[in-house]
């Protein structure tokens, strides 16, 4: 069985991190890459400088970052929320952070103080780096030693790397659920051609814990179940209560879902993937990595967990050109015009 | 199903986060544009004269100054579509 797996390694999300406080040193024909100088009303963006006068290209800019944004989500699915959103990232490296030094102290007030300690500078490096794209950030780190920030300088440092610390130390997840406009906007771009974070309920299913070496179906030759069946079995699963408590199975029939749970252990925000599609879901592939390590383990043939197309269960070939991706793509066009476009 | 304790917290997150969020998001473009047109130290000196403020700090108080105003507008938003407060039950009827 062939899954398709576009979600991309752990090293994508920390690439990205050092992308972002790398951005201010970056030179180009020998400025800072980007830099927008206050003091100077100018933006310096790779090469290219805007005054005053010029916003339309900033919005020009703006509105082909946002129509790429959704073109991707239309094709791609949630690939922005689970591998590149700022809120991922960060409350990603704060997740690592807290988890490290809970391996590495005894839980108590020390491990804490360490804990929040790395995270303040954390915080207040992104804050530098964050006020380096707007005062050039040689100067304002040269300048950090002696204590000679402007006031603005100051604050908006403070105020970033608090708002920094807030939103991936204390809110992480609760922003994707319950702030983000673009976690509700998004499933207006979704169709049955985009891919999503699904459980492949007639392999998986009925699910239970078994004595370990007796093989995975295909060893078996138990086959798949039938879409009905499988889904009957995720509904009694998911709901006990409703559906009378969930049937035994003998060893030999269940599905290579052995229910140990690490899909839902893994998932920032707790979620069980095998109750079906979630509006909630960042599609960051955790579960499914948790899962396909089990299933190696287990020895049994392939992974539970896959990131596809509803379309493809049913056979159908992948359209990558549909009427919402086209009308996407004429308003990219017409933007990368007006932006490349003679004045 | 969650703790009730936990859906209070969650409603209180979402209407602090539904006022600041998009207001803040709104904000920084309107800042951007307002800006763009607007040289800040002219804007400082017709709002404050007799100060002498840097374009930095004239920027950041103008950014505080939309956020305010986008801030008042999700507020006033949120109060609208807030579910209006159930009558009096222990009202007899007739």
């Amino acid at each position: 069985m062939t899954a398709v797996r576009p979600w991309l390694p752990r090293a994508v999300p920390l690439a990205l991190l050092l992308a972002f406080h790398a951005l201010p040193w970056l030179r180009w024909d020998g400025r800072q890459a980007v830099l927008l100088d206050l003091a100077n009303r100018r933006l310096d963006l790779f090469g290219l400088t805007l005054g005053p006068g010029d916003p339309g290209t900033v919005l020009v800019l703006l509105a082909i970052a946002v129509t790429a944004l959704a073109l991707l989500t239309h094709l791609a699915g949630r690939v922005w929320c689970g591998h590149a959103c700022p809120q991922t990232l960060w409350s990603g490296a704060f997740g690592t952070v807290a988890a490290a030094t809970r391996r590495w102290l005894r839980p108590g007030w020390r491990q804490q103080a360490v804990q929040h300690l790395l995270w303040a500078g954390l915080a207040v490096w992104t804050g530098i780096s964050f006020v380096g794209l707007f005062s050039p950030i040689d100067s304002l780190l040269a300048r950090a030693a002696h204590a000679g920030w402007s006031g603005w300088e100051l604050f908006w440092v403070v105020f970033y790397a608090a708002a920094t610390w807030g939103n991936a130390g204390l809110l992480r997840q609760q922003v994707c659920r319950t702030l983000c406009p673009f976690a509700r906007l998004q499933p207006l771009l979704h169709d049955d051609h985009t891919p999503r974070m699904r459980y492949l309920a007639p392999v998986g299913e009925p699910r239970g814990a078994r004595p370990a070496g007796l093989g995975g179906i295909h060893a078996r030759g138990r086959g798949l179940l039938d879409a009905a069946t499988a889904q009957d079995y995720v509904f009694r699963a998911a709901h006990p209560a409703l559906s009378g408590g969930r049937a035994r199975f003998s060893a030999d029939r269940l599905g290579d879902c052995i229910d140990c749970g690490a899909c839902v252990q893994v998932c920032p925000l707790q979620l069980d993937v095998r109750n079906g599609p979630q509006a909630d879901c960042l599609a960051c592939g955790d579960c499914a990595r948790a899962c396909a390590q089990v299933q190696a383990q287990q020895q049994f043939a392939g992974t539970l967990i896959v990131y596809r197309s509803p379309a493809r269960d049913t056979g159908a070939r992948t359209r990558w050109l549909r009427p919402a991706g086209i009308l996407l793509l004429a308003v990219l066009a017409a933007l990368l015009a007006l932006l490349l476009g003679p004045r | 199903m969650p703790p009730p304790s936990s859906i209070a917290t969650e409603r209180r997150l979402q209407a602090w986060g539904g006022v600041l969020w998009p207001s803040f998001l709104v904000a920084c473009l309107a800042t951007l544009l307002l800006f763009a047109f607007v040289d800040p130290l002219q804007l400082a000196r017709a709002g404050a004269p007799g100060h002498a403020p840097s374009r930095e700090l004239a920027c950041t108080l103008g950014f505080f100054a939309v956020w305010a105003i986008t801030a008042a507008s999700s507020a006033l938003t949120l109060c609208l579509v807030r579910p209006r407060a159930p009558a009096d039950d222990d009202e007899p009827l007739g």
